[in-house]
């Protein structure tokens, strides 16, 4: 195909005919298989390189016959029971909802006084990082990843942090807040002060839950609730407590419930 | 992991060898439950995409084989991730008709995500062909970076010089993809 027919196709695509022009291009598709193709093709390209999704479309070809047999055969069925079972024997799967539903609420809450009380009947002390384990919910964690931003960066700080390893997660944090000082995402703040947390600096991990509290970040109160059990993983509990005062003081405050529950067991 | 272990994991999935997929549930689905709920998706989306990617995979590799280059884990972990942006993109209009119905749109659904992944596999390993900056020159500019960026980074004369730079590698990119045989299978 000559070179002014692809440009054609790339103005096409870009819209930068005129109506008019855009219109008889069309006709042209239409009438003519090659080309349609050649447009098809360009634009699975551009999506392809822009990183987004374009519609699909499923040929009528050798191969997708072939896919569409084996896809209905019992073959299919067996691969996909064999997939299942494996889901069935690793680790159950964490409850949908889990504490909006009050009966696993109640019992969750039975079971922590039963703790309390069983570790304080035995002399041992109602600790600090105990509390924080069993407040501390990964469904807490806000998202921070969007499509269509440039999130490489944030995107493998994430999985490295979910991976535990939090001293490269938090190099990848902080390469992303340096370069990007104008436009901060503040919940990046909680997986900086997760990560400070379980690397041991306390110093550090509270300093990253308290620029969460400072920002203008709609939900800047997680941080209140972060920063509270962080302080409650490092037994400071008399801390942990007036930080927890402090969110408390406000209805609207994320995780104002169980803020008040966590005051009761202190 | 090398690409010769990553084809023996292919076989024994093909082979239906559920200490294989047993073993890749552990160490590719956790990485996918981070990815998805990082995402705006839940344990249960995690779980739907994995095992779709999985099958997909396996179906490709029994119908015409295919060739991973990387770790299968990173291969694995990819398709996922295509599979969810996928997820995310596709329109909230959603049809629920009778049993036969849904059947029917579960196979077009498969049948859509594996042409996809074909299709990206290709555009993928071709751009990687691609001769000098252009690759990255391409995404910069289908990303829409500035020209006026574009220009800088690349150290042309002018906006029209990489204009006409954009289109060269643009062209050369869909040669390399049309002259490829597995080319024949998307169209």
């Amino acid at each position: 195909m000559d070179e002014s027919r692809l440009q054609k196709i790339e103005d096409y695509l870009a819209n930068q005919l005129s109506e008019e022009e855009a219109r008889l291009f069309e006709l042209e598709i239409q009438n003519d298989p090659d080309l349609a193709k050649e447009v098809a093709l360009a634009k699975q390209v551009n999506h392809h390189l822009s990183d987004t999704i374009g519609e699909d479309s499923v040929p009528d070809n050798e191969y997708t016959e072939k896919i569409r047999e084996f896809v209905q055969s019992e073959e299919a069925t067996k691969v996909r029971e064999a997939i299942a079972k494996a889901g069935k024997e690793y680790a159950p799967a964490p409850k949908k909802g889990f504490w909006n539903n009050s009966l696993f609420r109640v019992a969750a809450i039975a079971v922590l006084f039963l703790t309390v009380a069983g570790v304080v009947y035995f002399g041992n002390n109602n600790t600090g990082p105990g509390l924080y384990a069993a407040y501390y919910s990964e469904k807490d964690v806000p998202a921070i990843i969007q499509r269509d931003e440039t999130t490489d960066a944030l995107e493998n700080a994430v999985i490295k942090f979910q991976d535990e390893n939090y001293q490269e997660a938090l190099q990848e944090f902080e390469a992303y807040l340096s370069s990007n000082p104008e436009n901060i995402n503040p919940n990046v703040y909680v997986y900086t002060g997760l990560s400070h947390m379980n690397l041991g600096h306390e110093e550090e991990s509270l300093m990253e839950f308290d620029n969460l509290i400072n920002s203008d970040a709609l939900d800047s109160s997680k941080g209140l609730w972060f920063k509270a059990l962080a302080l409650l993983n490092f037994g400071e509990k008399n801390k942990a407590k007036e930080v927890l005062e402090q969110l408390v003081s406000n209805t609207s405050n994320f995780n104002f419930e169980l803020a008040n529950e966590l005051l009761g067991e202190l | 992991m090398n690409s010769n272990s990553s084809q023996n994991i292919l076989a024994n999935l093909v082979n239906g060898d559920d200490r294989t997929i047993r073993n890749t549930y552990s160490s590719v689905f956790p990485k996918v439950i981070s990815f998805v709920k990082n995402n705006k998706g839940s344990y249960e989306d995690a779980e739907e995409i994995f095992q779709d990617a999985l099958f997909q995979v396996i179906t490709r590799a029994k119908i015409k084989g295919i060739e991973i280059k990387s770790s299968f884990e990173a291969y694995l972990f990819t398709v996922c991730k295509n599979l969810w942006y996928k997820e995310l993109n596709k329109s909230k209009k959603e049809v629920r008709n009778d049993g036969v119905f849904e059947l029917k749109a579960s196979e077009d659904k498969t049948m859509e995500a594996i042409l996809y992944q074909d299709r990206w596999d290709l555009f993928e390993e071709m751009l990687q062909k691609l001769s000098g900056n252009c690759a990255e020159l391409l995404k910069d500019y289908f990303k829409k970076v500035p020209y006026s960026e574009i220009v800088k980074k690349f150290s042309y004369a002018t906006e029209n010089t990489a204009f006409q730079r954009v289109f060269k590698c643009k062209k050369r990119l869909t040669e390399l993809i049309k002259n490829d045989p597995r080319y024949r299978d998307l169209v």
